[in-house]
């Protein structure tokens, strides 16, 4: 199977230009990496099928300030926001563009963006972009894209996860400022941002998609409590932010009062779409065919037939997704409309993974439940207890489910799904404290 | 070199396939034909070849057919799969056909290309024993010289149409090593008997070969990559076909979803029945692009999986696409998906038996690791 | 053979047994108990309290199953489960020193044949007799009993905090005593037997302690406005856990039925610890989804519960080594002895 590192010879066809610039940038500012040939050398390397990295603070803060600078070096040199406007920074040019960029600097060893990227460039930045006024814009986007201000999303509350519409934080407007107060939970890089862009209810007499105003809050501003939340599988990437009387000017409000939901659509709907770069990473090359059968034959078992078996399933569905991310980068290329192939990429990126790390279990068996000291047994225990957030965080599989059912196939909504009624008369789950 | 039809052409032609296909092998006549002695309408087969030119589709146009490729032929496979179409199309056209081309031997392919092409020589392939392997260093039929040519003897099991092919091109090991003969249908020596099988729309049968007369096809000894080269494509041809089928599981089944009435809704808003849709679906996407993947290796089109990898993924993952969607299928009608004159019985018969081809999932899990290098 | 249940465990023994309505009180005050304190020593004092051994004898095969599963659901210590073995094996043992404890098998073997490598439940003090079973040269099981003070222990690094495993490796030659021969070999297959239905029904316990929980949250938790256990995905995954739960007693209550041949039911006894390991994977991945987000972080007591049964599931046979063995045995033509009537 085709593992080069860099983008494919279809993607770069008439990038030729671009290219010989980005190569150029990344030969001044950084080394590259030794080609990975595929090859897996058993007991090479870190000990880590991280899913979810586990650091402490001291070593986050570091990789956290190294990404801040690698990105101010890509805007300094007009890489820091290929596809943004260029009076804020930006190049103009297509997501393709973005995709030949990623590919060619994932050759060089430099600092991982995705701190910065994930959430703040890739889904806020865009947001402000198209709902925010001038004077925000200007204010924030430079900021941004220039690794000086991080960004993350305070969407999802204790009460309203898959159900993020009937979202109760409130916000109170007192002259030229809004006073929010409520409890956020799984947000991301909250402790590095400087900038949160949250959800508030601001008229609960309206049903709930109606009354929701969106924000973007000084992180550092009185009232803004960040409290680290603790993973089953170690790590704490995800925090709750608890607002308590937060006062935010009115000029800092995106998009009209009560219009919040149709920006939260756009930063929903600005989730880079996974084509291709999900087999990066740790654990997509542990679980990748390659690798699991160096673990069999590591732990002897090579020659059991029935494990043979599942590993060549594995692989078949595997290659079979990597397939159909390729043609849908292909047929982005010419200009037809994503299907549902996103969802069904996510999907099975979930389930590969999964699946994976369940094969991976069966061949250690005990060795994977206490700590024998052999290299790549008992770490396999990273990635298996993240599997469970593959198939919840970022949509449960069960909603994704419901979405390609009701869009795709066309199947009716759950009755009783209201969204006429006043939000505030709705039931919800109980909440302690928050009215 | 081949051509290739642009998207809109190849729209059209799956238009035109599946308009012909609804009017002369709807579900009523698959029903009629697959209870008939050959197993497939003759007047449909000829009108598939005079009218819409299918089976010359993607032969050379010097031995009388179209020159097109990969890409035409999966279009017009997955019609056929999706209207679950009795017919020696698999047999005659793909194994058949891509063994004669493989097999470099110019007066052969002259010999019988052109009655291929054009629908008038029904033909296919004889290779695996009562296994169902598909492996030429085990082959049960053996060619020994004789004083005017090649005698063959042996039994091979599982060939598609073998009992109404009008030529059979026999893989059988010989003292120089995997060999292919062609044999004449009515050779004398040869008894074929038709198998009973759990897919009524593709008929199956066993040949027994006492001293038949057969003639070598390509270098004696070199039927090996031969084999190999058919497999790839018959994998390539079988996965287009599947994932015609499951497409047409999914829509009955989403069509059923929306309009099925009980506890005083569509059955569709129940989150067990739309999650098995969406399941399927998921599902059928997958199968498709890995059918479309090999396709286009297939064609020889740059960027793509080798045709080895391509191929076998594909058959692995059509393979469990299909058989999951036509249980699916018959799980989202209830009852009245489980009764003889629903068609979702014959997916599945077909969906199961399209499993099995060439060595089952033991065969293609296993090829899928060996092209992995693993 | 099979009586439908009316209270949490299943009466199967041979004797006149326990009815059911003290089925249910035991149930309770073992409940209470372990509510208490989930500490082993604690746990043993409460239970002499109780007149446990009385009951024990009046119904060996509720008692156990009902202490077990009890014990399971509590998350308490397992070192409960050395009494079962020991109860077997003291009688072709000779009379102890001192406190004994079981090594149990490690699954995975000293490579240097000469060091019995197993897991204790608990720390132990110097003076402890442990009792571990042995591959002789004759491939037959024998009994070695090895003092604690003679080998090396490290904390099993494992990913239940909740208990207090240890690593222990000794050389056999330390043994102060050794018994081989049938006598020996059968009483480690029964004591193996009695472990097994012992650890499938802890297993049962934790499972069930996951679901209520589990069915406690979809009830409460409201999304669209309604409560999320309304929605038909989540449904279906609390009835297939609750069937597999379900089977997991039954294939128990029907090993301990089984118990009374010559080898303690040691086949019964294997497919109960087999079924019940297969269970614990399903249902936890079960309520762990239906908990969303919030059961995947350390607040939630459903790791615990995760972490548990895998524990449980490791000990004396996990499921996939046991259904390799089955399978195998069943190849080599075993006589597949239906387990539970229909």
């Amino acid at each position: 199977m085709s593992t080069d590192n860099g983008p494919s010879a279809e993607v770069l066809d008439g990038m030729e230009d671009f290219v010989a610039e980005v190569r150029a940038f990344l030969e001044a500012h950084a080394t590259r990496l030794p080609v990975d040939d595929g090859a897996v050398e058993w007991g090479r390397g870190e000990d880590s099928i991280a899913y979810f990295p586990d650091d402490p603070p001291d070593v986050d803060e570091r990789k956290v300030t190294a990404a801040r600078e690698w990105q101010k070096t890509r805007y300094d040199n007009g890489f820091g926001w290929i596809t943004g406007p260029a009076e804020y920074g930006g190049r103009a040019l297509t997501s393709l563009h973005d995709m030949v960029y990623d590919g060619l600097e994932a050759e060089y060893d430099v600092p991982d963006t995705g701190v910065l990227s994930l959430i703040g460039l890739g889904m806020i930045g865009p947001t402000i972009l198209t709902h925010g006024t001038p004077e925000i814009k200007r204010r924030h986007l430079p900021a941004l894209y220039s690794g000086r201000s991080i960004a993350c999303q305070l969407f999802s509350e204790p009460a309203a996860g898959s159900d993020l519409a009937s979202l109760e934080t409130k916000a109170v407007r007192d002259g030229d400022e809004w006073v929010l107060t409520g409890q956020k939970v799984w947000t991301s890089v909250a402790r590095h941002a400087q900038l949160g862009m949250a959800l508030t209810r601001t008229d609960p007499d309206k049903p709930k998609h109606r009354g929701i105003t969106a924000f973007l809050v000084d992180m550092s501003a009185p009232g803004v409590d960040v409290r680290p939340l603790r993973q089953m599988s170690g790590g704490s990437e995800f925090n709750e932010v608890f607002l308590d009387d937060v006062r935010v000017p009115d000029d800092h409000r995106l998009g009209e009062v009560d219009g919040g939901w149709t920006v939260a659509l756009t930063t929903l709907m600005n989730e880079r779409a996974s084509v291709g770069g999900e087999g990066a990473g740790p654990a997509g090359k542990a679980v990748s065919v390659g690798f699991l059968a160096a673990l069999m034959r590591e732990f002897g078992q090579a020659d059991d037939a029935a494990l043979r078996r599942r590993l060549g399933e594995l692989h078949a569905d595997q290659a079979a997704t990597a397939y159909l991310n390729r043609q849908a980068v292909r047929r982005m290329r010419a200009g037809v409309q994503p299907g549902p192939e996103a969802s069904v990429s996510k999907l099975m990126y979930g389930q590969n993974l999964t699946r994976g790390a369940h094969f991976a279990a069966e061949v250690l068996g005990p060795r994977l439940a206490a700590d024998t000291g052999a290299w790549g047994a008992y770490s396999w225990n990273e990635l298996l207890l993240a599997t469970p957030a593959l198939r919840i965080l970022g949509g449960t599989e069960e909603i994704m489910k419901n979405i390609l059912a009701e869009r795709v196939l066309g199947l009716p909504k759950e009755p009783g799904i209201d969204t006429r009624t006043p939000f505030r008369e709705l039931r919800r789950s109980h909440q302690g404290g928050t009215p | 070199m081949s051509e290739t039809a642009g998207q809109s052409e190849l729209d059209d032609l799956r238009g035109s396939v599946r308009d012909f296909l609804s009017a002369k092998s709807g579900e009523e006549q698959v029903r009629r034909v697959m209870e008939s002695e050959t197993g497939y309408d003759e007047a449909v087969w000829a009108q598939m070849a005079d009218q819409l030119g299918l089976q010359q589709l993607v032969f050379p146009e010097e031995h009388g057919g179209y020159g097109f490729g990969f890409a035409e032929l999966s279009v017009v496979l997955q019609e056929m799969g999706r209207a679950l179409l009795p017919s020696p199309f698999l047999s005659s056209v793909v194994l058949a056909g891509s063994a004669l081309l493989a097999a470099d031997d110019a007066a052969a392919a002259a010999a019988h290309l052109p009655g291929i092409a054009s629908g008038k020589t029904i033909a296919t392939l004889a290779v695996a024993g009562e296994s169902g392997s598909w492996d030429p260093t085990a082959l049960p039929v053996v060619g020994t010289r004789a004083d005017d040519g090649w005698r063959l003897g042996g039994t091979t099991w599982f060939v598609l149409d073998g009992a109404t092919a009008d030529l059979l091109l026999v893989a059988a090991t010989t003292d120089a090593g995997p060999s292919l003969f062609a044999v004449s249908g009515t050779a004398a020596g040869l008894t074929r008997t038709a198998l009973r099988t759990l897919d009524p729309t593709r008929r199956q049968a066993r040949l027994d070969l006492d001293g038949v007369v057969g003639t070598p096809v390509g270098a004696l000894g070199g039927a090996a990559p031969v084999l190999d080269r058919v497999l790839d494509l018959a994998m390539t041809a079988l996965a287009a076909e599947q994932v015609g089928g499951a497409r047409a599981c999914l829509e009955t089944s989403a069509a059923y979803a929306r309009d099925r009435v009980q506890f005083g809704r569509p059955i569709g808003s129940f989150q067990a029945v739309k999650h098995k849709c969406a399941d399927m679906l998921v599902r059928v996407q997958l199968a498709d692009a890995a059918a479309q993947e090999a396709a286009e290796a297939a064609a020889g089109l740059p960027g793509r999986a080798p045709l080895a990898e391509a191929a076998a993924v594909a058959h692995a993952v059509c393979s469990e696409s299909y058989l999951f969607t036509a249980a699916e299928n018959i799980q989202v009608h209830g009852g009245i998906g489980f009764t003889w004159e629903h068609p979702a019985h014959l997916y599945f018969r077909r969906a199961k038996s399209s499993q099995l081809l060439f060595g089952g999932p033991a065969g293609y899990f296993g090829r899928v690791l060996d092209r992995a290098g693993v | 053979m099979i009586t439908s249940p009316t209270s949490t465990a299943e009466p199967t023994g041979d004797g006149p047994g326990l009815d059911p309505a003290t089925v249910e009180l035991l149930t309770g005050s073992l409940r209470e108990l372990f509510a208490e304190s989930t500490d082993a020593s604690a746990v043993s004092a409460a239970l002499a309290e109780l007149g446990w051994t009385e009951v024990v004898a009046a119904d060996p095969s509720s008692a156990t199953t009902i202490l077990f599963t009890e014990q399971g659901r509590a998350l308490a210590d397992p070192r409960i489960l050395d009494d079962v073995l020991l109860d077997l094996l003291d009688p072709v043992l000779p009379a102890s020193h001192g406190p004994r404890a079981v090594l149990y098998p490690h699954p995975v073997p000293a490579e240097d044949a000469g060091t019995v490598r197993g897991v204790l439940l608990g720390a132990v003090g110097e003076d402890t007799e442990l009792v571990a079973p042995r591959r002789g040269a004759d491939g037959a099981t024998e009994l070695v009993v090895l003092p604690a003070a003679a080998g090396s222990s490290t904390d099993l690094t494992g990913f239940d905090p909740g208990t207090a495993l240890r690593l222990v490796e000794i050389p056999a030659a330390a043994a102060t005593a050794r018994r081989t021969g049938p006598a020996a070999a059968q009483a480690w297959t029964r004591a193996e037997a009695a472990g097994r239905r012992a650890l499938a029904s802890a297993i049962a316990g934790v499972c069930e302690a996951a679901l209520a929980q589990a069915i406690a949250h979809v009830t409460a938790r409201v999304q669209y406005s309604k409560p999320i256990g309304a929605f038909q995905a989540v449904r279906h995954r609390m009835s297939e856990a609750h069937v597999a739960v379900t089977a997991t007693r039954r294939t128990v209550a029907a090993a301990w039925a089984a118990g009374t041949d010559a080898t303690g039911g040691a086949w019964e006894a294997r497919i109960a610890k087999y079924r019940a390991g297969r269970a614990q994977a399903e249902v936890l991945r079960h309520t762990v989804q239906v908990l969303g987000a919030m059961g995947l972080t350390l607040e939630s007591d459903m790791h615990r519960f995760v972490t548990r049964g895998a524990l449980l599931d490791l000990l004396l046979g996990d499921h996939r080594s046991l259904g390799q063995e089955i399978g195998a045995d069943l190849l080599t033509g075993a006589a597949a002895r239906p387990v539970v009537e229909i």
